[in-house]
């Protein structure tokens, strides 16, 4: 469960679209005002804003 | 060498300066239109090669994939895979990427290379990438890909000269380059092959500095911080509204002067026998234009903002600012930026919400935009509060004229959210709303070329509204408010004997409820030229003479004539009402059908009767007469 409104294939289509793949570094750098949302993201060499309702997807390890 | 012109598309990823380069390829020669049936833009250009080569440059929206999510991108799909109706498959697809950040362009690059059309890559802003220290060999990428590529620095003089020397060469092996199409929608695993096999290219061809580039991180640490960032959107908006209302104001006054001079030289000119030429040409070509015309020095000002910021990369961060607080009324971050300008104006305000991506979205903003109090609304508003609210203080510090004027706009704000919210559970119930996913771009120094041609672009769309839409709907008021003419002998102002007095008799049982008397409706009709045309109508039907300065004694007039039930009910009227044909002439437009334009002529109109039948109502109850 993620808490998107977007069905699970969709969003996985979307977010590896961004540059969201297998073996990408990732790094949060900066959280939003009101509840720390959206977040900015570093993925390798892009940074991408999203919500953390689709950010929960992405599985970091 | 043919004859017949080449058809180039420019495809690539959002931020990758696509704008910026058709500019440099195209100049002057852009033409803006829309795509039959959508409200997506269709901009297109020509230039020609040094080898005399004619091309003719289309400029496709920006997209990360061909899967075509959005009714922009199935356009950039459809066209390069020669399926759009009217649109000729392209010669040859030129894929522009950021120089500095190939990642997400090279897995379209990937893409495209499927559907078997000759095609360019150029890699953009190759300027930026070099000062930052990344290195890139041309030689091994483009033999990597399988395919010509080259650099380009769009903002440059002369920094595409490369880019057409090689679509020469392309273009004369264009027979080799044309495969069969093997595209098809690509899965999650397809995308995921293609993202590994695109950063295994970067990594046989892309030397990456050593040390990334930390001024953009700089900036973001305090641009994107929780509270500094919101103080530094809220000083930027406020230096924007500035701009829009001081510096406006010298060039508004001297159009509007220039066209009521032009006016009464047109008047003068004209012998008095030809007094309906006279009246048609003085009140309703010319001050009718006018009126819209005024506005033209607030566009370019709101616009010169709006694409500064977006240029320098600050948009997508004033989107990720917002877009939490936005969201609890069902808006995306990016419609945050259009309704601002539409306190200036709904015009601009309505034209700049296609930075909204999704089309639900975009139209919901397009809805609510004209109730955001625009600057038309203003003299209204000033007439009615200084003649019938006294100038007394509250609370010993808050002025009560000031403070009714406060609550017109949070009324504007605080409805426009509702019907918002209203519109998102209604209308988009069974829609998953647009998840908020967006590119930080890195900032760049904003190119002042780039942003002149595309404030042209605005000023030329807007004064070709003016001049036709706009202009047709000017000369109908005018023509309701002189005809039949007032009979010889006749007392009372002009106007009273015209079709538009007779409406405004007919409408009156309706106005009644709400407190509205058979002048006031008079006065609504030339009013919906531009809500602010109001005042001088106004001013009219109760025969009061005299140019600026009438003003002081309109207010006078109605502070004997109306009770301040009927006041406060025509202010009310006036948050809500749809009095601006050029707002609605906008709409149709935008969003490509009469239909959108009569949803919100209807709902407009429904939410003024019944909030100033309330008022009128609530205040005579309280008695307030």
């Amino acid at each position: 469960m993620t808490g998107s409104s977007l069905s699970p294939q969709e969003l996985e289509q979307r977010l590896v679209e961004m540059g969201f793949v297998e073996g990408a570094r990732v790094e949060i750098l900066h959280e939003g005002t009101i509840r720390r949302d959206p977040i900015a993201v570093r993925v390798d060499t892009i940074t991408i804003a999203l919500r953390r309702s689709e950010a929960m997807a992405v599985i970091v390890e | 060498m043919t004859t017949a012109s080449l058809r180039l598309a420019l495809v690539g990823a959002p931020n990758t300066g696509k704008t910026s380069l058709f500019n440099r390829l195209t100049g002057s020669t852009q033409k803006v239109a829309n795509y039959p049936g959508v409200t997506v833009e269709r901009k297109s250009g020509s230039f020609t090669t040094p080898e005399g080569r004619s091309v003719t440059v289309l400029d496709l929206p920006g997209t990360y994939s061909l899967r075509g999510r959005s009714p922009d991108e199935e356009i950039t799909r459809d066209i390069v895979l020669g399926r759009f109706d009217g649109e000729a498959v392209p010669d040859l697809v030129l894929c522009v990427a950021d120089a500095t950040n190939l990642r997400l362009t090279l897995r379209l690059v990937l893409e495209l290379k499927r559907i078997g059309r000759p095609m360019l890559l150029v890699l953009n802003m190759i300027d930026i990438a070099k000062r930052r220290g990344v290195t890139i060999d041309l030689e091994r990428l483009s033999q990597e890909l399988a395919l010509p590529v080259t650099t380009a620095v769009a903002v440059r003089k002369g920094g595409v000269d490369d880019l057409l020397k090689r679509t020469d060469e392309v273009m004369a092996r264009a027979q080799e380059a044309q495969a069969a199409n093997q595209w098809t929608a690509p899965s999650i695993s397809d995308l995921k092959a293609a993202q590994r096999e695109a950063d295994r290219i970067i990594a046989a061809a892309v030397t990456l500095p050593t040390k990334p580039d930390t001024l953009t991180n700089r900036i973001d640490a305090v641009v994107l911080h929780p509270v500094w960032g919101l103080i530094i959107l809220a000083l930027i908006l406020f230096v924007m509204f500035q701009a829009v209302f001081s510096w406006a104001q010298p060039a508004m006054e001297l159009l509007s002067d220039s066209f009521s001079t032009l006016g009464q030289w047109v008047h003068d000119v004209l012998p008095e026998s030809w007094g309906l030429l006279q009246s048609f040409l003085q009140n309703g070509v010319i001050s009718g234009v006018g009126s819209v015309i005024v506005f033209l020095p607030q566009i370019i000002i709101i616009f010169l903002f709006i694409l500064l910021l977006e240029d320098f990369g600050y948009m997508a961060r004033a989107a990720f600012l917002m877009d939490r607080i936005m969201g609890g009324a069902g808006l995306h971050g990016r419609a945050f930026i259009p309704l601002l300008s539409s306190f200036a104006c709904a015009i601009p305000g309505i034209m700049s919400t296609r930075v909204i991506d999704n089309p639900r979205d975009r139209l919901t903003t397009i809805l609510i935009a004209p109730l955001m109090t625009c600057s038309a609304r203003i003299p209204v508003y000033t007439l009615i509060i200084s003649a019938f609210v006294p100038a007394t203080r509250v609370w010993g510090w808050i002025n009560l004229q000031g403070l009714v004027m406060f609550g017109l706009y949070a009324a504007g704000i605080t409805s426009a959210l509702t019907v918002s919210a209203i519109a998102k559970f209604f209308l988009w119930r069974d829609h998953a709303p647009a998840p908020f996913m967006l590119e930080l771009p890195d900032y760049k120094v904003p190119r002042l070329r780039s942003i002149a041609i595309g404030i042209f672009n605005r000023a030329k769309a807007f004064l070709y509204r003016a001049g036709t839409t706009i202009l047709s709907m000017m000369v109908l008021i005018w023509f309701l408010a002189s005809f039949p003419t007032a009979p010889v002998g006749a007392e009372g102002p002009a106007i009273n004997y015209s079709f538009a007095a007779m409406i405004g008799h007919a409408l009156e049982p309706l106005l009644r409820p709400i407190g509205f008397n058979w002048q006031i409706a008079v006065a609504l009709i030339p009013g919906m030229a531009a809500r602010e045309v109001a005042v001088a109508a106004l001013g009219t039907v109760y025969s009061i003479e005299g140019g600026k300065e009438a003003a002081e004694q309109i207010g006078q007039v109605l502070a004997q004539k109306w009770t301040l039930a009927t006041a406060l009910s025509l202010l009310v009227w006036y948050i809500f009402a749809p009095q601006c044909a050029s707002t609605l002439a906008v709409i149709r437009r935008e969003t490509g059908s009469a239909k959108w334009m009569v949803v919100t002529f209807v709902y407009m109109l429904a939410l003024a009767y019944v909030a100033s039948l309330l008022t009128f109502n609530l205040a005579r109850a309280l008695g307030i007469n």
